[in-house]
């Protein structure tokens, strides 16, 4: 199943933002999801955690690298999910 | 009577201290609210703070009949729909409303409902960074950098507001003074309420004074983010030798050429006030504000855990 964020628009900022896109994530665990960041400028850590990290924090970093894949993410963007992910693990660490 | 005075105003600080009065009313009572308009330049940060807080007491059923008092028709209040949002009768008199892409931004609601799924318009924060680039000479990476922290002040509204509310944002390009004005406004619960009321925050026990100072650091939070929304904002302005405010309830924090001032007690405002004021010829140095901490800079440490995530 494939995930066009830039439906939401081209800079994606806040929790409220990403929650219902994730509650459509996690309807369905059995499915890998395509994320599509194309056209996507910016995507803030509130959202990326939201949408994200939360599911890390949920259902662990195994099932989530099981079920998410990102396509077409920028440089900014693909750093900014890579430290939402970092800091969560760290926090289930803790 | 409350008395609004724009002619004394010089400051956030003195504008709270004018409209502060109005948070003490109660439900269902009303008061006269005169406004003075009478003076030489009208900054946007001073009506956005009318505007919230009418708009606090229009949501908390209080009536307040607005007296505006002024001498001449100055256009720029009018244009940045100030008396529209304290739903004032003032007849706006005919002129041009040219774009304002680029330059400013009028005074505009972010509106938010969790029932309703009513969510604020992302294109607002796009046509803040826009005055930016228009205005702004710096790397494209700072813009982006600008876009991810005026999301995280937007965020944190809904974060002060619970499931529905209102904050309001405004900013101005003012090109002879080289500088960029910005100011997001909430009447929610504030700081101090949400960083210690939640069950999971491990700063349950800060006062009001400490919730303040403790926001512009790093990993600052509730335990429902990651908390970093106004540390970056603040090592930006450190940076860019501006302007930066935090005020709420009773506090406020301010940053000014550099210096970070002490928490000083104020006047009362229900909720969090951010003010940024940007110098445009003042130059950024993208490492001294995000490399400290980890947003869009360096994660290579780690980067083989994420094999198997991008195509």
């Amino acid at each position: 199943m494939t995930i066009k964020l830039n439906k939401y628009g081209t800079s994606l900022g806040t929790r409220r933002m990403a929650e219902p896109i994730r509650k459509e994530i996690i309807s369905n665990l059995n499915e890998k999801h395509i994320i599509d960041c194309d056209k996507v400028e910016v995507i803030s850590s509130s959202f990326a955690d939201e949408l994200f990290g939360i599911i890390i924090k949920d259902y662990g970093y195994d099932v989530f690298k099981k079920i998410i894949q990102f396509k077409n993410t920028n440089d900014e963007a693909k750093k900014t999910i890579k430290n939402v992910i970092i800091r969560r693990l760290k926090m289930e660490q803790q | 009577m409350i008395e609004i005075f724009l002619s004394q105003v010089y400051s956030i600080k003195d504008m709270v201290a004018q409209l502060s009065p109005i948070f003490s009313l109660k439900s269902g009572s009303f008061a006269n609210l005169k406004i003075d308009m009478n003076v030489r330049m009208i900054y946007p940060e001073y009506l956005i703070l009318i505007v919230a807080a009418y708009n606090w007491a229009k949501e908390n059923n209080i009536k307040l009949y607005i007296d505006i008092i002024k001498k001449d028709d100055n256009r720029y209040p009018y244009r940045i729909n100030f008396y529209k949002l304290i739903d004032s009768k003032e007849k706006e008199p005919f002129f041009n409303r040219f774009s304002n892409l680029g330059k400013f931004i009028e005074i505009t609601p972010l509106k938010f409902n969790s029932i309703t799924d009513e969510q604020i318009d992302p294109c607002i924060v796009t046509d803040i960074v826009k005055i930016f680039r228009n205005n702004y000479k710096i790397e494209d990476s700072i813009y982006k950098s600008l876009n991810y922290c005026i999301w995280e002040q937007v965020d944190n509204i809904q974060n002060h507001s619970g499931d529905y509310g209102t904050g309001f944002v405004v900013a101005q390009n003012y090109p002879n003074l080289h500088e960029i004005r910005l100011c997001i406004v909430d009447t929610g619960i504030g700081i101090y309420e949400s960083l210690t009321k939640t069950e999971s925050s491990k700063f349950k026990d800060l006062s009001y004074k400490e919730a303040i100072r403790k926001c512009i650091e790093t990993k600052v939070t509730n335990g429902k983010g990651l908390g970093n929304g106004l540390y970056h904002s603040a090592r930006f302005a450190l940076n860019n030798k501006g302007c930066f405010v935090i005020y709420s309830g009773n506090y406020y924090i301010e940053i000014n050429d550099g210096e970070i001032s002490q928490v000083i007690r104020g006047k009362y405002w229900q909720g969090t006030i951010i003010f940024q004021k940007v110098y445009t010829n003042n130059k950024i140095n993208y490492n001294d504000v995000f490399n400290n901490c980890p947003i869009p800079t360096t994660v290579e440490e780690c980067d083989d855990m994420f094999d198997g995530l991008w195509d």
